[in-house]
């Protein structure tokens, strides 16, 4: 059965092709256009890799902020679901899912077989998101790949003293006039985001095994801070950004 | 039928006008169900509860801090703003620090001369009651009484007549029998398959917290007749149970966005209505003391603020839930609310050890954009829920 699983984010959709639990192709495709024709184009240029067409899928499944103005999905799961879907068979046992994407971040409690035992999620709040990155890097001038780099290459940590990003603003450009290291205003930023990601990991119960997923996980800095105030080992995926979508393509019942 | 009960719930300020105009009567606004507004029945005056609307706040800035309950924010903002200038007189109680602080709040926001004997009011136009912190133990029932004679002494000059044990007594047997009435609708909603959603019965009740309760119960008997009769509305659904605060006809769209998601709120304590009624007022004992006993057995969570294991506040909701079964609880706490949040860490184990469902909290600030996140979060427990 070929299937279809859609996350279309705040920041990009994404796209993952799944056939008899086989990724066959997979998109991740920042638009600037409205979801609907976002993911038509997405799945179409998934399509055109995997040397497919539309009318072999079988089942579209939608997830993400934007689940609902997909026209063409069969279904529509939420991120939490999906995001247990996406990640216990890697694993294969229960874990806490940590989904951090750029307008959210979730922590999804999953028992045996992906059922989802419990959640907690941010409220119209920036911190511990992607979002609450890009607010830092713009203000330091740097992109992410680099604040994550030179994050990794601090000898001390700035703090930054507000968990709002309004107000985390004003409170990196006061790190910058004291002083401090631009590493360590960096590991700063990460410090942060752990900080917030923790509130919401403990908010839903964290198990042994942490799965952490979405465009925030490709932060190794903080990844490594997880794992050093959790003591848990904290399994990031080749492809963090897609769990989510390839979880919707596997809700297919 | 159901028609009557929406209009009253929606268009309430308008309604109570009408009826205003119409009998030539007063008309108190109460803030808090602790109010004995069976005081007020008995002198011909109609208690209404005040709430609170989604409008952007214009006047409330200037006096309440922001962190304050926004509930009460916006209910005294339209003070402030006139909306309640229909009312005769305003009561006030000490549910929680806010609550307590809407007595001074109220006059600022919305002054009214009022009659005055050597520079003091004749009956005060906003009207305190210092509830007691405890529910029971030796001279609560006293004490309450006590305030409940005050409180009686200023209706009875403002109602310029004296309000006696018959008049009382008179007031008593039509609020038992609109407790009877509620008491029949929440019976049936824990029935399968269910005939009644939670929003209809929301909005049924939330009426009567607006209308004269004779009247409500009018309606009552050709609304439970039709509703007999009525096909059920749905096998399925997602069984829950909602506890919050500030629930009212803005903020009880909670209900429908449950129901929009594929669930059902079979029972709540939500602090409006049903906090209390179903429960009838003793008719073998002085009438004062009937009301003083019914409002002692009200289980609302400031009365519990200084138990660190609020038990008793747990076996009230048990009670609530008593033949039926729910698959999930979802707590919808107002942002700042200490009475509800502090009690939520021990409700929440409760629920999950003893009624083993889960529990989903659910923050509101009192407006739309947090309405629209809660649909998120209840969409994803309710698909939780179904596995």
């Amino acid at each position: 059965m070929l299937s279809a699983g859609i996350d279309v984010g705040q920041h990009a959709i994404k796209v993952v092709l799944l056939e008899q639990n086989i990724v066959l192709a997979y998109q991740n495709m920042v638009t600037e256009v409205d979801a609907d024709t976002g993911a038509r184009q997405a799945l179409e240029n998934t399509l055109k890799e995997a040397n497919t067409s539309f009318d072999r899928i079988q089942r579209i499944v939608s997830t993400g902020l934007g689940r609902k103005e997909v026209s063409f999905s069969h279904l529509q799961r939420t991120q939490e679901t999906c995001a247990a879907r996406g990640a216990y068979p890697v694993l294969g046992k229960a874990c806490t899912v940590l989904d951090a994407g750029a307008g959210g971040c979730r922590a999804v409690k999953v028992g045996h077989g992906g059922k989802v035992l419990d959640f907690a999620s941010n409220s119209k709040c920036a911190s511990g998101t992607g979002s609450f990155l890009q607010i830092a890097c713009e203000v330091l001038q740097i992109d992410l790949a680099k604040l994550d780099m030179l994050a990794g290459q601090a000898d001390g940590i700035a703090k930054v003293s507000t968990t709002c990003a309004v107000f985390a603003e004003s409170a990196i450009i006061s790190n910058v006039h004291r002083g401090f290291s631009i590493e360590d205003i960096c590991a700063g930023i990460c410090d942060s985001v752990a900080t917030r990601l923790l509130e919401v990991l403990s908010r839903a119960g964290i198990e042994k095994d942490v799965f952490f997923c979405g465009g925030v996980a490709q932060s190794k800095t903080i990844t490594r801070t997880l794992e050093r105030r959790l003591g848990a080992t904290i399994h990031v995926p080749t492809h963090p950004l897609l769990t989510t979508a390839l979880g919707a393509a596997r809700c297919i019942s | 039928m159901g028609l009557e009960f929406q209009e009253w719930m929606l268009n309430r300020h308008e309604k109570i006008k009408e009826w205003k105009a119409k009998t030539g009567q007063k008309c108190y606004g109460y803030l808090c169900c602790m109010t004995p507004e069976e005081i007020l029945y008995a002198a011909g005056i109609l208690p209404v509860k005040v709430t609170g609307s989604p409008d952007k706040l214009e006047v409330v800035d200037k006096h309440v801090v922001r962190y304050a309950c926004p509930y009460v924010r916006s209910l005294l903002d339209l003070a402030g703003r006139g909306v309640y200038e229909y009312l005769d007189g305003v009561v006030v109680c000490n549910s929680c620090d806010i609550m307590s602080r809407c007595e001074y709040y109220w006059r600022v926001l919305s002054p009214k001369e009022k009659p005055t004997i050597m520079g003091a009011e004749l009956s005060p136009y906003v009207l305190y009651i210092k509830s007691p912190e405890k529910i029971s133990g030796p001279g609560v029932h006293e004490y309450l009484r006590d305030e409940f004679r005050i409180f009686k002494q200023h209706i009875e000059r403002e109602a310029r007549q004296i309000i006696t044990d018959e008049m009382l007594s008179q007031t008593i047997a039509v609020y038992n029998e609109h407790y009877d009435w509620l008491g029949c609708l929440h019976a049936f909603r824990k029935n399968q398959p269910l005939k009644v959603s939670g929003s209809e019965a929301f909005m049924v009740e939330f009426s009567s917290l607006q209308m004269p309760k004779d009247q409500h119960n009018r309606l009552m008997v050709s609304y439970m007749q039709e509703l007999e009769k009525r096909q059920p509305l749905s096998n399925g659904g997602v069984r829950l149970f909602l506890s919050g605060g500030a629930v009212d006809q803005f903020s009880s769209r909670i209900y429908n966005i449950i129901e929009e998601c594929g669930g059902h709120v079979i029972a709540e304590d939500i602090g409006v209505g049903t906090s209390y009624l179903g429960r009838k007022m003793d008719t073998t004992i002085a009438p004062m003391d009937a009301i003083v006993k019914h409002r002692l057995d009200v289980h609302c969570p400031h009365t519990m603020t200084a138990d660190p294991h609020p038990r008793e506040r747990f076996d009230f909701i048990k009670s609530k839930l008593s033949g039926t079964e729910i698959h999930g609880a979802i707590f919808f706490i107002p942002m700042f609310c200490e009475c509800r949040n502090l009690e939520y860490p021990f409700l929440k184990e409760k629920f999950r050890d003893e009624l083993n469902v889960p529990v989903l909290y659910l923050e509101s600030d009192y407006s739309q954009g947090s309405l629209d996140e809660a649909r998120s979060k209840v969409e994803a427990f309710i698909e939780m829920l179904k596995g």
